[in-house]
């Protein structure tokens, strides 16, 4: 009897350990599966990432429920964290039904991609060109802010109370159509909000969650989208690309992707959509936050995001790189509260 | 190699376990031994030959203390080499670069313009843990208490023990010498061993990971920037992050321990419900206040040689205690700040923090708030400046300085609320008394189950989005 008792509880002492094998197992087989069908063998094995991570980052995608429901199959393979190009040489004719209409427009009309000069043809009776001005605090008034982390200090620590901010931690350019921002207690893309509220200038800031992904011509490709999209969608409006700010020289040095040059080179190609008539690019290392090519170490603790009491030297910049069309774009659409995340 | 990465969970851990149940007992020390050297040398192999000469060494020095018995003059001057031995490196690894700064700040003040370079040095892997660990051996062996080991594979095998080797528990050899020349393994250790390392981990990655991100945004805040209440909020972050982290790291080589056929001692049983200060170092770092009482308090008299010695030797024990855990001076103050919050305890207030009535209780839990933040705020900020500035924001009626601009706090306290509270429970001893009443049911192994998938998914997609923890 006791002999009996024994061995069932030796039985279930092989629970915890049977079901973790079986489940690992389970897992490993899923993660391989996915990475051949979603991932298109993107994660290499390694020690520290076995195929079981791939199910794991597949689970974080919300695979499962692609694989569920082919109805709902491109809402997962639409949110990907992997850039765009890569699912669309995987199934094109998926990704072309589930683009919202404009972007296919975008895509087809070669108009589109010319945007900005034809917009300055049609005012040829203003100044085509413009120089960089300075300006006083009400000029944000009718500014919107898009970006990252960083764009997130601005909008908490630079002192800049009356433009409104479309901005989340960790936000990429690849998240442009995802509804990742919270805007009038609603979750919603950028382009949305973009296709609902007119604005008179928009600055731009994303890239450096960017650097581990693609090359710097694989993220041009899709930010060069994304501005004309923007362009189509806000005539009006000025459009400001920011450069990304740089890390310290001490970050750049460890990290393999996050380094000075990789993002100078990115700022690089980004600038060159600048036309100096309704697209500009101003770059924060010029400013006194950057010496020799970094960030400077005093500045930030974590070496990428600088410190709260330095973003009014940020805001100061951005107000030294205004530009005056001469015309006031009165801010007519529904003022929405600023959509801080 | 750290056992909340997945190489270990799902590489080097399965492969050790299978060897070491198929082979046979006798080489099970062997395995234990090079498998330990090769779980070292994943995270530092251009010191490995630190530690497999300190095995050498101290394994001869351990075998003489033992030939010269009956001669102690002979005996004593081989411990004290031993000793030498053992403390120079960590020694030089550890604080040689604070004392060229001190020794540089010093020339600074008198004017001389002379200054000495800092080494670029990298603390070896552990040397903090079993250089303690290793001198325990050979005191051990001087006063007697244990026969020295006769063999160099049994010995490499308790100073290497992966488990415990990069963040103890602090083994004490005289504990686990049984153990290393017999123990059984069986099914029904290897669950219970299993269990506790996936709490472990649980609190780790869990919790401690998640919340320390909350300390890592208020430092990029900045401390100048941020209000008092969030000040507050990112010590109790921090708090809770350095004891989920520690005690998590602890309860998984615990288990290992157990999954091996070895008993490690525990080190933390909830300090956080401790009532005094005194009854915190009882609670916290267990392994490590044992090693100071049992190889410096005790040697230096303890309380038996009057009260003013016996102020003295709990002076030199926090001194030492602080010192060690960092090369800093704000560790020396955090020594000092316990050494003298302990010596008001003896000798006036512990009577009553430990009354048993709700108003002491009540105190006494508000005294340990205040005590915990305030003591691992000191140990979190190296910079003494930066020190100040916080703690100036904690106490604005003191600084003069801080605000009450609760936007920031409302910020990430509703980010942080579920943690914030998971952490609060998870501190007690509740959750724990509770899972020891499930964990032979089918229950407990459903919830170890989930903790153990819930951790690697973090974990996993930690690595393929390397800007979860680190996110811009």
């Amino acid at each position: 009897m006791i002999y009996h008792m024994k061995e069932i509880n030796s039985k279930k002492s092989y629970t915890l350990l049977l079901l973790i094998v079986a489940s690992t197992l389970l897992f490993s087989i899923v993660g391989n599966y996915w990475n051949k069908r979603y991932y298109h063998d993107e994660n290499t094995y390694t020690m520290s990432a076995p195929p079981l991570a791939s199910a794991m980052r597949g689970i974080h995608d919300k695979l499962y429920m692609t694989d569920f429901s082919s109805l709902i199959a491109d809402y997962a393979v639409d949110n990907l964290s992997i850039p765009s190009t890569a699912a669309q040489s995987e199934a094109p004719v998926e990704k072309t039904t589930q683009q919202p209409l404009s972007e296919i427009i975008s895509t087809l009309s070669p108009e589109a991609v010319t945007a900005p000069s034809g917009k300055a043809a049609k005012m040829a009776d203003v100044p085509e060109v413009y120089e960089f001005t300075t300006a006083t605090e009400d000029y944000f008034a009718d500014a919107c802010f898009i970006g990252d982390s960083r764009t997130v200090g601005i909008s908490q620590y630079a002192g800049i109370e009356n433009a409104t901010f479309l901005c989340k931690t960790s936000l990429s350019i690849y998240d442009y159509n995802k509804p990742k921002i919270t805007y009038n207690d609603e979750k919603m893309s950028v382009h949305d909000i973009l296709a609902e509220t007119q604005f008179a200038k928009i600055y731009l800031m994303v890239g450096i969650n960017e650097c581990g992904t693609g090359t710097p011509e694989s993220f041009f490709e899709r930010y060069k989208e994304v501005v004309n999209d923007i362009r189509k969608l806000q005539p009006e409006a000025l459009i400001f690309i920011q450069g990304n700010l740089l890390v310290t020289q001490e970050k750049s040095d460890e990290s393999d992707t996050i380094t000075n040059e990789n993002i100078a080179a990115r700022n690089k190609l980004i600038a060159t959509l600048a036309n100096q008539k309704d697209i500009f690019y101003i770059d924060i290392n010029e400013s006194s936050l950057c010496k020799e090519g970094a960030l400077v170490s005093d500045y930030t603790w974590d070496q990428v995001h600088i410190k709260a009491q330095y973003y009014p030297i940020w805001k100061e910049f951005l107000l030294r790189h205004a530009i005056d069309t001469g015309k006031t774009i009165v801010h007519t659409e529904k003022k929405p509260e600023a959509a801080k995340e | 190699m750290v056992f909340s990465s997945l190489s270990f969970i799902f590489v080097f851990l399965p492969v050790f376990l299978v060897l070491y149940y198929i082979f046979p007992a006798k080489s099970r020390n062997l395995l234990l031994f090079l498998g330990s050297l090769v779980f070292y040398s994943f995270g530092e192999l251009s010191y490995l030959f630190l530690i497999l000469c300190s095995i050498t060494v101290n394994f001869l020095f351990g075998k003489s203390i033992e030939r010269f018995q009956g001669r102690k003059l002979e005996q004593t001057l081989l411990l004290i080499l031993s000793l030498i031995y053992n403390f120079e490196f960590l020694l030089f690894f550890k604080y040689t670069n604070f004392f060229i700064e001190n020794i540089n700040a010093v020339l600074r003040l008198l004017d001389i313009h002379w200054r000495f370079y800092t080494l670029n040095l990298t603390l070896p892997l552990g040397i903090s843990f079993y250089t303690f660990q290793i001198a325990s051996y050979v005191i051990d062996v001087y006063l007697g208490r244990t026969k020295a080991d006769q063999s160099y594979v049994s010995l490499g095998a308790y100073l290497c023990m992966f488990p415990q080797l990069i963040a103890g528990p602090i083994v004490v050899y005289s504990n686990i010498r049984d153990a290393l020349k017999e123990r059984t393994i069986s099914i029904h250790a290897f669950d219970n061993g299993l269990k506790t390392f996936i709490i472990g981990l649980g609190y780790k990655v869990i919790i401690a990971n998640r919340i320390g991100t909350l300390w890592n945004e208020v430092c990029t805040i900045g401390f100048e920037s941020i209000s008092t209440p969030l000040a507050w909020l990112g010590a109790f972050a921090y708090s809770m992050q350095l004891y989920f982290d520690f005690c998590g790291y602890s309860l998984m080589a615990v288990g290992l321990g157990e999954m091996l056929g070895f008993y490690m001692p525990a080190n933390f049983q909830h300090p956080y419900m401790a009532r005094s200060v005194t009854d915190f170092w009882r609670r916290w770092h267990i392994t490590l206040g044992a090693w100071f009482r049992e190889y410096v308090y005790i040697p230096l008299g303890g309380n038996r040689k009057g009260a003013a010695r016996t102020v003295f030797n709990l002076l030199v024990v926090w001194f030492l205690t602080g010192f060690w855990h960092g090369a800093a001076w704000n560790f020396i103050f955090w020594g000092l700040f316990i050494f003298v919050l302990q010596i008001i305890e003896k000798n006036i207030t512990l009577r009553w923090l430990n009354a048993d009535h709700l108003i002491a209780k009540l105190l006494s839990h508000t005294y340990m708030v205040f005590y915990i933040l305030i003591s691992w705020t000191i140990f979190a900020i190296s910079n003494f400046q930066e020190l100040c500035v916080y703690l100036g924001q904690m106490f604005p009626f003191l600084s003069g300085a801080g605000n009450f601009d609760l936007s920031d706090f409302m910020r990430f306290a509703a980010d942080y609320a579920p943690l914030l509270i998971a952490s609060l429970i998870f501190a007690t001893d509740y959750p724990e008394k509770l899972y020891d009443k499930i964990r032979h049911r089918f229950l407990g192994v459903a919830v170890a189950f989930v903790i153990f998938w819930w951790s690697v998914y973090y974990l996993a997609i930690g690595i393929n989005n390397p800007f979860l923890y680190f996110r811009y």
